[in-house]
């Protein structure tokens, strides 16, 4: 056994791998304070773990479990028994064997956790700092406590975080740590990615999105969560490619930790300059929060689905799939539907195909057919970039079975439509060959200009027209009435009423006056439209040609214009015009009003608006009319120059002479545009 | 061979090549031009006077607020721009928006934010009637200040606090002025992260109180909850800047009836009742509202701003649907549809303004305009769904291209785009380049009966 001897004077850090032999125990691997305590005020506690050698060891032999105990919570080496010191010694002789009494491997850590978080400055000894936290990850692993475990975990991050270790090293403690905050392995890694300026993956994306506390995920993202996962991560990609970078403007990561050392202070503070907070990435937060939800929307209806009919791959829970889940969830159907499509339908010309066809690759919900599946087909068909009319969805009728349908090729380029423009043109186009039909039926020619003026007069997309035409071809062939249409339009305010009815009464006129089925038609369409009979005859009495009426237009394209109202509106416009010359008049500097009290500097009214810049500020302008580009910063630089406020002098600047020119001299934000000419004009 | 005498015009005035380059130029691109709307105002005149009684209004520090109705074509969107340049001519600061579907005046969502941003986004002084005048309002104001300091030998920070004294009667008003002088902060020391930070939370950029708080010291940022009180506290700001006053143009308050959740509808209606009772009991001061809607966004009392009571009572009272007695003393305005005869007129105008106001170089001489305009209604449905927007740009297509082809006569051209027509349905005959484009980018007539 050792004696205490006087080499020991001050407890001291004995490193990594360096030997020291205390009371015959030989602690091979070094990584414990040794050295007597003394002359130490109470308050200036020296580490909890300090192996003091002139405490009393006293090795007997036997079991330890029949030793008396000793705090296993806060464990500090004077309070231990000189029986405890000993098999404490004996422990770390023996390599630190994992079975033993964890409150050794406490009492060891805590020394660790000195050397690490408060004995060694952040980055000042990589090398040492980076085997000392593989112990304490050894120590983790090993140990059967979870207490200890846990412990052990949160300062090998810590230690990580703040001695920049192992940047591309796997964390092998994952999970295991406190949510309430964002998860320090995330917090790393992100911040590492941002720091560098790298592309933070969908996977990342994925993880920084379930740990930061911030971000609330909506239920579909619990109810389903690999579909959850899989959807977030494929929009991830096909929005960010190799990932979203993100720009490090943001304060540095500062990691706090709580020891379990009693001897330390009860919470330490580090920030890490050479790494940014992923925690207050706000644009990352927004954008994966935003993400999250957009996916959680599109799910919530396969989640309510699901949750009444079950996982059935029926054509209403397919319909429901987003469509990057569907091809993945649903190969065959999803195959046979697209092979089927493209061998029977050949380019872009719709086709009629019975509506059973269409129904073989899939199955039906447990309701059977009828207007839900009729919906969810469309919907399933609009995913695979094809159509079929009549689509229950836009107000058409449900096909039966057994019946045809239009079917169509969308074409692949997936904008979304106008809900709402869509279904004013297919009202229109459905109204419009009702009143065509009705008069001698409509050729190829007069569908295609009704068609043409629809598409040219409407930001359309090509989906939609092609739709439009599926529409057209199926109400040719099956007729289209009126019926039903009435509650389609009744939303409309009265005077849009009015204005679909003219066009339609413009429609039937086309070729001349009206035939008697044509009038029915038209007091037909009146009547669904809740306009009356009145309406009806003014309207026919503006347009409907009749060579015989006097002043009445032989075609729609004839202008009659009332010589009275001419006049009056002449006069009207004689005196708007005054009042808006008066307005815009070039202000003689007298009438002026007053101007703001402008800059730095006073000048008198000149009469040269020009003039009414002060010196610094054609100082300024003198300067900036030596070339045509500035950047904003050179040109602050040359405000401060001349004692300016930059904006504020361009805005004096401009405004005076507006006067002059009407319209600024210099504009622009980020590249400031001198109109140098005018400038030196105004100078000279 | 185009050269046509003048007939009668109203107009003798010389345009200037600028001007008429810069209206030519905006009207072919389907744009209200900046300056000399004068030069193609047709009629008007009351609905103009009007509202520049309200802008005498606001300039006196009081307030005021329109409703312009009318129909889809009937020019709002051009009005509420006429008035906004006079407005930037009298030396009003202005902000526009339009309302849209992630734009509201209330939301617990972002979108009221999203409103004022876009509101600040496009703030415009007449050396600035772009947008982007934000930074130049505050360093304007800064600037008075300094220059003010400089004359009492007083320190610019305590000349800026004094003129900022009065914001904090207002609510968010603190908040406010503690930016601006955070911004003057900023340039004095030579520090831009905080004049930037200024800048941000002015913008409405700042999401969390948390953030604002650390980089500039308030408690307070612009949020759902206090778009308007924001806009009353600018309206002050301004005129402490040494400009006349605020107006405000919201277009497209469609937006507002389209939304379907009712209670959301309510919320937004109450919002507008506000600054209507602000509006109209002058409790606001040197701001001005200019909403534009078609009239069912109004008058329809299921959705529009008549199913909420308070409102209607404010609001009716003043005639709709095209009654010739037009109410300008109520807050609603009513535009009626252009008539052929003012469609008519516009045409001339716009000969004018393309021969620079010289009568010698008119391209074409009267009845071309009426043999125009029917060309454009000869067409199925035109009459209803053609835009003065689009007919505008057509005929100064029309003009380019005589102007470009000085060999041929305008009965020629005008026969060959019907054969055009024929052939092409999207082209309507535009023989150059660039009326091609303008074509291609417009087009939404149907808008008006939308379901």
């Amino acid at each position: 056994m050792t004696s205490p001897t006087s080499r020991y004077v001050h407890p001291r850090w004995v490193p990594p791998g360096k030997p020291v032999e205390v009371h015959g125990y030989r602690i091979g691997e070094g990584m414990v304070y040794l050295g007597e305590v003394r002359d130490e005020p109470p308050e200036a506690r020296v580490e909890a773990s300090t192996i003091d050698p002139r405490e009393a060891v006293k090795d007997e032999a036997g079991d330890e479990g029949d030793l008396p105990s000793f705090d296993p919570y806060r464990p500090t080496y004077e309070d231990m028994s000189p029986h405890h010191r000993a098999a404490y010694l004996r422990w770390l002789a023996d390599g630190r064997p994992a079975e033993a009494d964890p409150g050794y491997a406490l009492l060891f850590l805590y020394g660790l956790e000195r050397r690490l978080l408060s004995g060694l400055a952040p980055a000042e000894d990589p090398r040492g700092a980076s085997s000392l936290v593989r112990e304490v990850e050894r120590i983790a692993q090993g140990t059967p406590s979870g207490s200890l475990r846990d412990r052990c975990q949160e300062l090998a991050r810590t230690a990580r975080a703040v001695h920049l270790l192992d940047d591309d090293r796997e964390d092998p403690l994952k999970g295991g740590e406190n949510q309430v905050d964002l998860p320090l392995e995330i917090r790393l890694e992100v911040g590492r990615r941002i720091r560098d300026g790298d592309p933070i993956s969908s996977e990342t994306g994925f993880r920084y999105l379930q740990g930061h506390p911030e971000i609330y995920l909506r239920e579909p993202a619990e109810a389903s969560p690999d579909r959850f996962r899989r959807l977030f991560l494929h929009r991830y990609l096909d929005r960010h490619g190799d990932g979203l970078v993100v720009d490090d403007d943001l304060p540095p990561l500062t990691v706090r930790y709580r020891p379990g050392n009693p001897t330390l202070p009860s919470a330490l503070e580090a920030r890490v300059d050479d790494l940014p907070d992923a925690r207050e990435a706000d644009a990352l937060r927004r954008t994966v929060q935003a993400l999250a939800d957009e996916v959680a929307r599109d799910l919530e209806p396969v989640v309510r689905y699901r949750r009444r009919a079950g996982d059935a791959h029926d054509v209403v829970g397919l319909s429901l799939l987003p469509e990057a889940l569907l091809q993945e969830e649903a190969p065959a159907p999803f195959s046979e539907l697209q092979e089927f499509l493209s061998e029977v339908v050949d380019g872009h010309a719709p086709r009629w195909i019975p509506i059973d066809d269409l129904l073989d690759p899939v199955a039906l919900p447990p309701s059977g057919w009828g207007p839900t599946a009729a919906r969810a087909l469309a919907r399933l068909l609009e995913h695979l970039r094809w159509g079929f009319e009549p689509d229950p969805r836009y107000g058409g009728p449900p096909p039966g079975r057994g019946e045809e349908v239009v079917v169509f090729r969308q074409g692949g380029d997936g904008e979304a439509p106008d809900p709402d423009l869509h279904e004013s043109v297919r009202i229109l186009q459905h109204m419009g060959i009702a009143v065509l039909q009705a008069g001698k039926p409509p050729d190829d020619d007069v569908l295609a200009d009704l068609a043409a003026r629809l598409e040219a007069r409407t930001n359309l997309t090509m989906a939609e027209v092609r739709r439009l035409e599926a529409h057209r071809r199926w109400l040719r062939e099956r007729g289209a009435t009126l019926e039903g249409l009435a509650d389609r339009v009744a939303y409309l305010p009265r005077d849009a009423r009015r204005q679909v009815g003219r066009f339609l009464v413009d429609l039937a006129c086309q070729d001349g006056p009206l035939g008697p089925d044509e009038r029915g038609i038209l007091e037909e369409a009146y009547g669904a439209l809740g306009l009356d009979h009145g309406d009806l005859e003014d309207d026919l009495w503006d347009l409907e040609p009749d060579p015989t009426r006097p002043g009445v237009p032989e075609r729609d394209g004839q202008v009659e214009l009332d010589p009275s109202l001419l006049e009056e509106k002449l006069k009207d416009t004689e005196e708007v015009e005054a009042i808006l010359q008066e307005e815009f008049a070039d202000e003689a500097p007298e009438a002026e009003p007053e101007p703001p009290t402008t800059a730095e500097g006073d000048t008198e009214e000149p009469a040269d608006p020009a003039e009414s810049l002060d010196a610094r500020d054609r100082g300024l302008l003198d300067a900036l009319a030596e070339r045509e580009e500035w950047s904003r910063e050179e040109v602050q630089a040359l405000a401060r120059d001349h004692g300016l406020l930059p904006s504020a002098a361009i805005e004096r600047i401009n405004d005076a002479l507006f006067e002059v020119f009407e319209a600024p001299v210099i504009e622009g934000g980020g590249t400031v545009r001198v109109d140098v000419d005018r400038c030196r004009e105004v100078l000279a | 061979m185009n050269d046509h005498k003048p007939q009668r015009d109203g107009n003798d005035e010389e345009i200037r090549p600028r001007e008429r380059d810069a209206i030519v130029q905006s009207l072919r691109a389907g744009l209200t031009p900046r300056r000399g709307l004068h030069h193609i105002q047709v009629g008007r005149s009351d609905e103009v006077s009007a509202l520049i009684d309200d802008l005498d209004r606001i300039q006196d520090g009081g307030s005021a607020i329109r409703f312009v109705a009318g129909e889809h074509g009937s020019g709002k969107t051009f009005f509420l721009n006429l008035v906004r340049n006079v407005a930037l001519e009298r030396r009003l600061v202005t902000m526009h928006a339009d309302l849209a579907t992630d734009r509201r005046l209330y939301d617990s969502g972002g979108r009221a934010r999203a409103l004022y941003r876009e509101l600040v986004h496009n703030l415009s002084t007449r050396g600035n009637p772009d947008g982007g005048a934000l930074e130049n309002v505050v360093q304007r104001f800064v600037a008075t200040a300094r220059s003010e300091a400089d004359g009492a030998e007083d320190s610019p920070a305590d000349v800026i606090e004094d003129r900022l004294e009065a914001l904090t009667e207002l609510v968010g008003g603190y908040a406010f002025a503690d930016v601006v002088g955070r911004y003057w902060e900023g340039f004095r020391e030579g520090d831009p992260a905080l004049e930037n930070a200024a800048l941000r939370w002015l913008r409405g950029e700042y999401g969390t109180k948390t953030e604002a708080r650390k980089d500039l010291g308030v408690r307070t940022v612009v949020d759902d909850s206090n778009v308007y009180e924001m806009l009353k506290i600018w309206a002050r700001f301004v005129r402490l800047a040494g400009y006349e006053g605020l107006l405000v143009n919201v277009d497209e308050l469609k937006h507002l009836f389209k939304i379907t959740q009712p209670t959301s509808r309510e919320y937004n209606y109450e919002k507008i009742l506000a600054i209507v009772n602000d509006g109209l009991q002058g409790s606001a001061s040197g701001i001005g509202f200019l909403f534009a809607a078609t009239p069912d966004v109004l008058e329809d009392r299921q959705r529009g701003l008549y199913s909420h009571d308070a409102l209607r009572d404010r609001l009716s009272g003043t005639s709709f649907g095209g009654d010739d007695a037009v109410d300008l003393t109520g807050p609603v305005l009513h535009l009626p549809t252009l008539t052929e005869e003012d469609m008519y007129l516009l045409l001339h105008k716009l000969r004018h303004v393309y021969a620079a106001g010289d009568p010698d170089d008119y391209l074409v001489p009267d009845e071309a305009l009426q043999a125009f305009m029917e060309r454009q209604y000869d067409r199925v449905g035109a009459r209803y769904y053609q835009t003065p927007r689009e007919t505008i740009k057509e005929f100064l297509g029309f003009l380019a291209h005589l102007d470009q082809h000085p060999d041929r006569t305008w009965e020629e051209v005008l026969d060959v785009e019907d054969e055009a027509e024929d052939d092409d349905s999207e082209d309507d005959g535009e023989d150059d380049d660039s009326g091609d484009e303008d074509e291609a980018e417009d087009d939404d007539d149907l808008e008006t009966f939308r379901l």
